[in-house]
């Protein structure tokens, strides 16, 4: 070996060295800054303003009930990530310390070893299937090579498609080669137009604008409310593993504002459909109507079901079961 | 000096490695977001194995290799229509100008409504981020070719269209060459990205969509496998860029700037 190759190597120890000396030294500093200033505490907590299953938290943050619950000195802040990947992402990364992603962006979380902890379950999903043929009345009338748009992979709409496919007795893999993943708007337009794809799962608000386009032959073929509640689709609050072992009091803080927003819901019907309304850009009627037909809970009931259909379309590599989290006995049920 | 290079590549391709599967392991990264290189090649080989991917990379070339031929004809048509008419050129410098600095993911959600969602739309995306700058690239070249053989060919009252295949394209091969390498990279990376946005799920895809749909899923090994393979892709389509040149230009003694 001849002196310049030592030479370059003595430079990538020392870099190696530096690297990891600094990443420790940033570790026992953040150690030290978190003992010396305990009271002072962040929790970033993200929620998606556009999707009716994670109103608790939009309602919540409205009322300052975050304020009111969480322990002294702790600072709350929201961000508005709405795709369930990014979200899950964001907390495996630490930027996000509690969210609400959809439960199916969990369990592949989770199935991948990503350090993501179930609290509760959030809300369930409002998902419907339109058309724009005259020929399709239900799922089983979509053959092969038709496009179905999505607004996005591991969301609630597609876990909502694939248990209808499973309840129906559809072949559920090859009627998922059928879905095309396209942002709302885009799938709204060309269903008006015809162009393209022969039917749309849409979620709460976007399948307003379709049921707006009946007169031009956009129709609603499936409501898929009885595998909402079946499975459990919605969205589940989950915090990153790290923070939930090291900041239990901020997590059940969390969970009590989501348990007074839900005792409320009743009660503060009127005002919150408000809210929510504007947000959505909708009627506050129609808020009304789903906020009777589907209340939060904070209950995994169908946890295993949904778990058995992704691991049977291989989207899981082991069918997860909910007794097996670490956390099980603190996960209402 | 060749086999210096490469085997300095190899060393640092090394040390990159060691480096790359000692933070994972460590922890120093978490290997939640930097999978071990270890674990990444174990997955390469059994996707490899499975084969779909192959038929993936197959899907992603294809629309590349296709765009970049279309490209090239639509650049050569160009070229002679500027040859025959003065004032096109003017029209066409200034069209190049405009979109050429345009990402095709830019004009995604229009072509989305005006195509649909197939082969046909990557396509329009691909040829949209590799013939605006093509054309710019030959018209300079054919400018840069000396006077003395646009005099020549004047002279001879050669026609338009023989003129451009016959005389024009050999004395810029290597522009032609270098415009095609640069194009093919552009289109890489156009089809990686509208792959990644249209994101079809399941159907025939290419690796935009594989990793795009391994990231909707959170399994970042196979993330890390598609990243890979696109380097590997790149290389390899680097390298047959070079060995055409070795055929053609140096074999020949083609290029002008030679003389």
């Amino acid at each position: 070996m001849n002196r310049k190759s030592i030479l370059v190597i003595v430079i990538l120890a020392v870099i190696i060295v530096a690297i990891i000396a600094s990443v420790v030294l940033q570790n026992n500093k953040g150690d030290e800054n978190s003992q010396g200033v305990a009271q002072e505490r962040t929790v970033v907590i993200n929620y998606n303003p556009d999707n009716y299953a994670s109103a608790v938290f939009q309602i919540a943050k409205e009322e300052g009930l975050m304020e009111k619950y969480m322990p002294e000195g702790v600072k709350v802040e929201w961000t508005t990530l709405s795709s369930a990947s990014d979200i899950r992402d964001a907390m495996v990364s630490g930027e996000i310390d509690i969210g609400t992603p959809g439960i199916m962006a969990y369990m592949t979380a989770i199935d991948n070893g990503m350090p993501l902890t179930l609290m509760s379950f959030y809300g369930y999903a409002t998902v419907m299937a339109y058309t724009n043929q005259d020929d399709i009345n239900s799922l089983a009338d979509f053959k092969a090579g038709d496009q179905i748009s999505i607004s996005g992979l591991a969301s609630n709409p597609q876990a909502a498609y694939l248990a209808a496919l499973k309840e129906e007795g559809l072949n559920v893999q090859e009627y998922n080669t059928m879905l095309v993943k396209i942002p709302n708007t885009e799938a709204i337009s060309m269903l008006e137009t015809k162009n393209q794809i022969k039917g749309s799962i849409l979620s709460f608000s976007a399948n307003l604008k379709a049921d707006a386009l009946s007169d031009k032959g956009v129709k609603k073929i499936r409501d898929f409310s009885d595998v909402i509640e079946k499975y459990s689709i919605g969205t589940a609050l989950i915090a990153n593993t790290d923070f939930y072992n090291e900041n239990q009091d901020i997590c059940e803080a969390v969970r009590k504002v989501q348990n007074e927003v839900i005792a409320n819901w009743e009660k503060d019907m009127d005002k919150n459909a408000q809210l929510l309304a504007k947000q959505y850009d909708c009627d506050v009627e129609d808020v009304i109507d789903l906020m009777k037909n589907q209340p939060p809970t904070d209950k995994v009931t169908g946890y295993n079901d949904l778990a058995q259909l992704l691991y049977d379309v291989d989207m899981l590599s082991k069918p997860l079961k909910l007794e097996d989290l670490p956390n099980y006995d603190s996960i209402p049920r | 000096m060749k086999e210096k290079i490469l085997r300095s590549n190899i060393f640092w391709i090394v040390v990159i490695i060691i480096i790359w599967e000692s933070v994972s392991r460590l922890g120093i990264i978490s290997p939640y977001v930097l999978p071990p290189f270890s674990k990444v090649v174990i997955q390469l080989v059994q996707e490899l194995q499975d084969g779909s991917i192959v038929i993936q990379v197959i899907n992603s070339f294809r629309i590349v290799l296709l765009g970049l031929i279309i490209s090239l004809i639509i650049s050569i048509i160009v070229l002679i229509l500027c040859d025959k008419f003065k004032n096109f050129e003017y029209f066409t410098r200034t069209i190049c100008n405009i979109l050429s600095p345009l990402p095709s993911v830019a004009i995604l959600p229009i072509v989305i409504i005006w195509m649909g969602i197939n082969d046909n739309a990557m396509l329009v995306l691909v040829v949209h981020s590799v013939v605006w700058p093509m054309i710019i690239n030959l018209m300079e070249k054919v400018q840069s070719i000396p006077t003395v053989y646009h005099e020549l060919l004047a002279n001879l009252q050669i026609g338009s269209i023989k003129k451009v295949l016959c005389v024009y394209m050999m004395l810029i091969l290597p522009g032609v060459i270098a415009a095609m390498r640069i194009g093919c990279a552009r289109a890489w990376r156009s089809i990686i990205s509208s792959e990644a946005i249209f994101g079809i799920i399941g159907t025939s895809g290419g690796l935009g969509m594989y990793i795009y749909v391994n990231r909707a899923y959170g399994n970042l090994t196979k993330v890390m496998v598609g990243i890979i393979l696109i380097i590997l892709v790149s290389v390899i389509i680097d390298k047959i860029f070079v060995a055409l040149e070795k055929l053609t230009i140096k074999k020949w003694r083609m290029s002008y700037e030679r003389e």
